[in-house]
């Protein structure tokens, strides 16, 4: 799996996965979340699945804690490009609301 | 209605992580004599790569040990995946069947076995503690027409 983290202003990350997304490829792909959401300033994380080609539930497991950092961090979260079969996967763990371009709001950083 | 068995195929791979991705592409491969849909493929690909994840990281969680995949194709286009290893057991199948539930860390879901049974056509689980675990998965393969014939 390839993973590129762009910065597009202060605070404003895209990160891009593109390959397969299984429990062997999550563990960089969770270093990059944190990575992500450790910097100073951190507003927003825009995760960008548009060229993952497979995920198994290791796709569900990176969605939640992406959330869980970007909230952690006062930051917001937006999921853009979700695969079909990734939307599958989501919707099977009643993750609806991650799906396509919904956006998760959390509480900002004062 | 008396399935008459087609074909088979064995694999036993190391439980290392880095088969995870060999494992499922094997599969599909055998599969792909089924004809089978994209969105079936990936169903099969996935309940796989949950299957053979599980070995990894909960039956063999502090030692490399052997998975074995074992694969048939019966009459009527339907593919029998089991998946068996010999690690430590499930101690409380019915709590490990819940959804959320995983004792991995924060990169599990605890999605696997609901994914499992979700994307499968039929799913059987066996366990015994400190003896390994067996998990056999059915998928029908719906024939496709082909010129108004099934293929």
């Amino acid at each position: 799996m390839q993973t590129d983290i762009r910065e597009r202003a202060a605070g404003s990350f895209v990160l891009s996965l593109r390959g397969e997304l299984d429990h062997h490829a999550s563990g960089e792909v969770i270093a990059r979340l944190r990575e992500c959401t450790g910097r100073i300033p951190f507003r927003e994380l825009e995760l960008d699945l548009g060229g993952v080609t497979f995920s198994d539930s290791s796709g569900i497991a990176v969605a939640v804690l992406a959330r869980r950092l970007t909230a952690g961090a006062g930051g917001s979260l937006s999921i853009k490009n979700t695969p079909p079969q990734m939307q599958r996967l989501f919707r099977t763990a009643g993750l609806g609301r991650m799906l396509g371009e919904t956006t998760m709001q959390e509480g900002r950083r004062k | 209605m008396k399935r008459e068995k087609q074909n088979e195929m064995q694999l036993a791979l190391d439980s290392r992580s880095v088969n995870e991705g060999f494992a499922r592409a094997a599969v599909a491969a055998f599969a792909a004599q089924l004809d089978p849909t994209l969105e079936e493929l990936n169903d099969i690909k996935t309940v796989v790569s949950e299957a053979v994840t599980n070995c990894i990281v909960h039956a063999y969680p502090d030692t490399c040990g052997k998975i074995h995949i074992l694969c048939r194709i019966y009459s009527g286009g339907l593919l029998e995946v089991t998946v068996r290893d010999r690690g430590c057991g499930i101690a409380d199948i019915e709590k490990a069947r819940e959804p959320l539930f995983t004792t991995g860390g924060s990169d599990r879901a605890g999605m696997g076995f609901t994914i499992m049974e979700s994307f499968t056509d039929g799913f059987r689980i066996s366990s015994r503690e400190g003896r390994g675990t067996s998990v056999t998965m059915r998928k029908l393969i719906a024939p496709r027409l082909r010129g108004g014939r099934p293929a």
